[in-house]
């Protein structure tokens, strides 16, 4: 499956995609995590009725 | 019959009214501008200032200006502060945005070649930092406001954004793609863009096209939101004046209050007004005065933020003030009408009631 995605990306104008795609997997990734845990301190169990 | 004269009903704030420069001197706004034009007339008539130096020194004087409005705003609304920031740097980032688009499609430059103002400075570092504080100011606002529905449906389009500038950046930067940044007339096309976009060859828009309606779908929702949270916030003096009233009153009575301007040394009520109103104070010092055997005038108290007068007149029919009140320094109130002031204070009491006899009720300290 990985490797079907690769074959899909432009090595003409980007030598290495990869790292990049990791940096930008990295970076989206810990904002993601915090926007969960925003989520689940609000709307989680226990915490849905505004106080 | 004759009847009592009626009074002129509050003019309302209007939504907006928050976000005005409440702060700063007017003089000083204007200063500011006229700085602004004259720097940029000046780097004009030179001819060789690059335009983002030209207007990173025309924003130069706004700089203490936003400081001192959003300390003041984070005093009295407090995390909406952060949503001025945001705006702030938002007008900007859209600015860019949308001068690449006219540069391509009214002017007929090349897409790479299209770098607006700040862009031309570093094309990837512009806008990767531009977008990364958007991201990361959009999830501070979600902490602070996160039953802000329209904040969580700007966010997703603000990441796909953010990921596009994080991937550009790293390229640019770490890979060597496009070596020399600085006066660079080319862009890569990154995830999306067209032609070579990474992820199947795009989506066959150019980079500049592409990036304004990712920055158009995060700034909708986000100005809408700013709208609500406009509506949903009310200044923290109004809390302090009615601590038992529950959030929902007070926004509902937010929005019947006008704010009122005094400059020191002005009478504010005198001796016989009518006592028909509930003033509020939100920044400076009023004096209540009476008056000696000698007719002098006399300080008997000094209120300062978020305590208030006129309260009791409200209590008794046909009642005038008895005292001077002045403002000892600018001062800045809000006015309430009797019907706002009679509500919270049932409501008040009602959120109370089962601990009545313990807990003290705020009914306002008989002053003016």
């Amino acid at each position: 499956m990985s490797s079907m995605f690769l074959i899909a990306l432009d090595y003409t104008e980007y030598p290495h995609p990869e790292r990049g795609l990791i940096f930008v997997g990295v970076f989206i990734g810990v904002q993601l995590l915090i926007a969960a845990t925003i989520a689940w301190r609000t709307f989680g169990p226990g915490h849905a009725v505004e106080k | 019959m004759s009847s009592a004269p009626v009074r002129a009903p509050i003019k309302v704030d209007s939504l907006f009214s928050k976000l005005a420069v409440h702060d700063v001197p007017p003089r000083y706004v204007l200063g500011a501008a006229f700085c602004g034009y004259l720097v940029l007339a000046l780097c004009w008539l030179h001819g060789n200032v690059p335009a983002y130096l030209a207007f990173a020194m025309a924003l130069a004087p706004w700089v203490p200006i936003i400081f001192f409005e959003i300390s003041w705003t984070y005093k009295h609304f407090g995390w909406l502060a952060a949503f001025s920031v945001m705006t702030f740097v938002q007008i900007i980032h859209y600015t860019e945005h949308t001068i690449q688009v006219i540069q391509v499609h009214f002017f007929g430059m090349a897409p790479g070649a299209s770098l607006a103002i700040f862009s031309a400075f570093n094309v990837e570092w512009v806008h990767f930092a531009g977008d990364a504080t958007l991201s990361v100011g959009t999830l501070v606002l979600l902490w602070k406001f996160p039953r802000n529905p329209l904040l969580w449906i700007a966010l997703p389009f603000q990441l796909w954004h953010v990921s596009e500038h994080a991937f550009l950046f790293w390229e640019n930067n770490f890979e060597g793609v496009h070596p020399n940044p600085f006066n660079s007339t080319s862009a890569g096309a990154g995830l999306f863009g067209s032609p070579h976009g990474l992820i199947g060859g795009g989506f066959g828009l150019s980079r500049p096209d592409l990036h304004f309606i990712y920055n158009t779908l995060y700034t909708i929702p986000f100005a809408l939101a700013l709208i609500r949270q406009l509506r949903l916030t009310y200044d923290k003096a109004l809390e302090e004046t009615f601590p038992l009233a529950s959030h929902h009153e007070l926004q509902m009575a937010s929005r019947k209050l006008e704010t009122l301007r005094y400059v020191a040394g002005e009478t504010i009520v005198a001796p016989g007004d009518d006592a028909d109103r509930m003033y509020i104070v939100t920044e400076g010092i009023v004096s209540v005065l009476d008056r000696d055997q000698n007719g002098n005038e006399v300080e008997a108290a000094t209120l300062h933020h978020g305590q208030y007068f006129g309260a009791t007149g409200l209590l008794v029919p046909n009642a005038a003030h008895q005292n001077i009140i002045r403002a000892k320094s600018d001062v800045m109130l809000l006015e309430m009408d009797e019907a706002t002031f009679k509500h919270l204070i049932e409501v008040s009491h009602q959120a109370v009631a089962p601990a009545a006899a313990a807990a003290p009720v705020p009914v306002p300290a008989p002053v003016g």
